[in-house]
């Protein structure tokens, strides 16, 4: 790893005038000045948006609710990040420890992170019952896939020979985990637990949206309903702010303990496949087959060991029959079918902006460095906002309709973009990009030619992440706020008991989600193979 | 740690008991049908007890393939490896087969000494810190003791590598291009200390080289092997004295050796190796060291 970052920093030094601290100092307080004139100037009492320093007095009000409400998140978040966390960790082990499993617990793990968290909130609920235990699932469900991706990456990420030192003493796998994955992996795991933080307090907030009886969750719904715009950018704020805490606790510790620079590749590459291409296709076949298999069959498994009741805890087979079987099935399928021909004709456009803009500004940023640098940290900030305590702020801002969904989805995508592409381009070897200067690129060339491509796999890699995430903010504003789409067809569903409708729309929208992480992987592999094949290996 | 000296205070040979290495009529492939390679094609190889054998080839003629088979680190596809008339596996759990590798392959989170002190953890030996006190003395790391690789210079690292192979009291070494990664000069010198190292421990050797001088310092016999798919051409016994020592680098027979050796390959004594490509079919690269699957470069 030493050799890419050292190449990170060495060779662009135009602004050498400012530290880097004060160039972003500055820019945070432009930022909030900017702010506080538009909410005082252009869109006052607009109800949309409200000035820091209105924000701040709210918050100071309110302090002692807030501050219970807060503990309250908090409580469940920290639950969720440890049951999370601790099940990717034992999962990335098992799926060390047995090669073959590996595909499989990829697999699987990417469809229980496909699933609508807000959908299967309710459910959690009637299962649960009052208290935290769905918020505390939600979060753990929100924070184990971006920590056993990294993780699994980082148990590969050692030179073969380290693993052969292992092996010439006899020892097997265990050993080997014990002894150089696990030290190794490190700093991947700490770039996972930052993500993670945030996405711990996301999965409590939406937790919280069905019906607990405490915490921000609660209080946002409340201020919504009041039009309290205030009281809602209150709540964003104190959301935002812990979660940055965290993000930044997480990676000053973690840096304690290890010496390189968290990667940035949070999703496993497509992994190179060097088989004939029919048997590729063969096997990817059977992989999809053996993943749907073990997918019901633990779907099953679970509902029938905790005994939980059918009248809500719906089988594969009731989900079968209600969209094949019976008399009703066609216009069933049309229901969830129209509702998600809704939802998808907002998320796609949005998706794709947010990556096509986010990918834009990251090259902005790397041709006007000063830019990108008062900038980075706003949008590694930004990027761990819980998007969904400001999903009601957008709606509210740009109405319930089809724009305000737009922007919703394509901010939750943008961010995340951003900051992937913005670490991949500077990831470009130190003397690749010195040879451009020998031979007197231009900036524009050296992007193009040199950058770019080795960017692509840090690009595919957050679009692949942000598919789920794109499908989750688009529900979650359905539910809260606009009234369209499957979003909003799973809050009614939930509200008037129809099960079998609410398991019918995660089922669908958990294989939307997954056939769009797919779509993307085989873009991404065309890509690669094309403008990058050195990328593919 | 055992004693297997090959030679006593006065110089002359001790008996010891050291294992035979026999490689017999051994075929290696990779990959399957179309994108088949054929590493290694009817090769066979004896480690007579107690002598260093060098290895030497052409790049991809599959050196590395033989060690890694004796090692235990990778199956042959027919043919049999053994160690005393058993596979290997069953001695390397004891300690008692210890590899160099061509990276040092030191992990960069554990000190000098916590390195070589792993290859004692991983061979369920006890810690002896005694030991791993004499050994980095031995190789001349004293001070060092804390430092972690990354602190270290190449040829610094290598000497700790060794260090490590030495720790479990091994009767078999095998070493691949241990130096292949140093600059010339440290690398002239390490190939001054490691027959005195060698000589001292004592064990059964194999070293895998690109030097011709290398293999001819070391060596009892030299071994050379043809392009892929490889197998041996010539065995050149090197019938210089042990312990060896610098001054035999300018002697008549060192210099006839490896003419011989230089011959048996087809190139020139005088040039620094072994030519790098070989003669036929251009080298298809082998991803050695895997980054973040995916990162940049
Ligand atoms: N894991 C593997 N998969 C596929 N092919 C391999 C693998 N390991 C080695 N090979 C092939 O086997 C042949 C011999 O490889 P080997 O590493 O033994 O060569 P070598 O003689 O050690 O070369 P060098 O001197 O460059 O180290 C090479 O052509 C290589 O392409
Ligand atoms: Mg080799």
């Amino acid at each position: 790893m030493t050799a890419i970052t050292e190449g990170a920093s060495g060779s662009r030094q135009r602004f050498p005038a400012l530290p880097g601290w004060a160039i972003t100092t500055a820019g945070i307080v432009a930022f909030l000045l900017l702010w506080e004139v538009v909410a005082r100037t252009l869109l006052a009492g607009s109800y949309i948006i409200a000035a820091p320093s209105e924000i701040v007095a709210r918050i100071d009000e309110g302090a002692a609710l807030y501050g219970r409400a807060l503990r309250t998140t908090l409580w469940a978040a920290l639950l969720g990040f440890l049951i999370g966390n601790a099940t990717a960790i034992l999962l990335a082990g098992v799926a060390s420890l047995a090669a073959r499993a590996e595909r499989l617990v990829q697999a699987l793990a990417l469809v229980v992170f496909c699933l609508p968290l807000v959908a299967t909130g309710p459910i959690l609920r009637v299962i649960f019952g009052p208290g935290i235990g769905p918020q505390v699932t939600l979060a753990a469900l929100a924070v184990y896939y971006t920590t056993l991706i990294p993780l699994l990456v980082g148990f590969k990420a050692v030179p073969s020979s380290w693993p052969d030192l292992v092996a010439s003493y006899g020892r097997g796998r265990f050993q080997t985990l014990i002894h150089v994955r696990a030290r190794a992996s490190i700093p991947y795991l700490v770039a996972g637990l930052q993500i993670a933080a945030p996405a711990a307090f996301l999965g409590a907030m939406v937790g919280e949206f069905t019906g607990a009886e405490r915490g921000l969750g609660v209080l946002t719904i409340q201020a919504i309903r009041t039009l309290d715009v205030a009281g809602t950018w209150a709540i964003a704020v104190i959301a935002t702010v812990t979660s940055i805490a965290g993000y930044v606790a997480i990676g000053w510790v973690g840096k304690r303990f290890s010496h390189g620079a968290p990667p940035v590749l949070l999703a496993a590459p497509p992994t190179p496949d060097r088989s004939a291409p029919g048997r590729r296709i063969v096997t990817g076949v059977l992989a999809v087959v053996l993943t749907t298999v073990v997918a019901i069959g633990l779907w099953w498994a679970l509902l029938e060991l905790f005994d939980l009741h059918p009248f809500f805890a719906k089988r594969p087979s009731d989900v079968w029959n209600y969209l094949f079987n019976l008399p009703a099935s066609g216009a069933n399928r049309e229901r969830v079918l129209s509702a998600l021909a809704e939802t998808l004709s907002v998320t796609v456009p949005g998706y794709i902006a947010g990556l096509v803009i986010g990918f834009l500004a990251a090259c902005l940023f790397e041709l006007y460095p000063a830019a990108g640098r008062a900038a980075t940290p706003i949008a590694i900030a930004l990027r761990s906002i819980p998007i969904i305590a400001t999903a009601p702020l957008i709606v509210l801002a740009f109405g319930r309709g089809a724009f305000g969904m737009l922007i919703i989805v394509g901010t939750l995508t943008f961010f995340p973009t951003l900051v992937a592409v913005a670490q991949g381009l500077r990831q470009t070897p130190g003397q690749v990009v010195d040879l451009f200067g020998v031979y007197r690129a231009g900036g524009v060339r050296t992007l193009v030619t040199a950058r770019i491509p080795s960017a692509l796999p840090a690009f595919f890699a957050a679009a692949r992440m942000a598919v789920p995430a794109a499908v989750l903010a688009a529900t979650v504003a359905e539910w809260l706020a606009t009234g369209t789409g499957i979003g909003n067809l799973m809050a009614l569903t939930a509200s008037t008991s129809a099960y079998n409708l609410l398991w019918s729309c995660v089922v669908v929208l958990t294989l939307v989600s997954v056939a769009g992480y797919g779509l993307v992987a085989l873009v991404e592999r065309y890509v690669l193979h094309r403008f990058a094949p050195e990328q593919l290996r | 740690m055992p004693d297997h000296r090959l030679f006593d205070a006065e110089g002359r040979p001790r008996p010891v008991s050291l294992p035979e290495v026999r490689v017999a009529d051994v075929t290696k492939r990779f990959g399957r049908r179309k994108s088949e390679v054929v590493a290694l094609d009817g090769f066979d190889l004896t480690l007579a007890p107690g002598t260093m054998t060098a290895l030497v080839g052409p790049s991809g003629c599959g050196k590395s393939t033989v060690l890694r088979m004796i090692a235990g680190l990778d199956r042959a596809t027919s043919g049999g490896v053994t160690i005393d008339g058993q596979p290997p596996g069953a001695v390397n759990r004891r300690g008692e087969v210890a590899v160099a590798f061509q990276d040092a392959a030191l992990l960069p989170w554990r000190t000098v000494e916590a390195n070589i002190a792993l290859a004692r953890q991983l061979a369920g030996q006890d810690r002896a810190d005694e030991l791993v006190a004499n050994l980095i003395m031995m190789v001349g790391l004293a001070g060092f003791e804390r430092a972690r690789p990354a602190e270290l210079s190449g040829g610094m690292r290598q000497r700790a590598a060794i260090a490590r192979c030495l720790a479990t009291g091994p009767r078999l070494l095998l070493l691949d291009e241990p130096f292949g990664a140093v600059d010339e000069l440290t690398r002239r010198r390490l190939n001054i200390e490691l027959p005195r190292l060698w000589e001292e421990h004592g064990a059964t050797g194999l070293l895998v080289t690109h030097s011709i001088p290398e293999a001819v310092l070391l060596a009892d016999e030299v071994v050379v092997m043809s392009p892929r798919p490889g197998r041996v051409i010539a065995r050149i016994p090197v019938p210089l004295s042990r312990p060896r020592n610098a001054a035999q680098l300018k002697s008549q027979t060192f210099l006839e050796v490896a003419d011989r050796v230089a011959e048996a390959l087809g190139v020139d004594r005088d040039e620094p190796g072994v030519p790098l490509q070989p003669a036929a079919a251009p080298m298809p690269a082998i991803p050695r060291i895997k980054l973040a699957a995916g990162g940049a470069g």
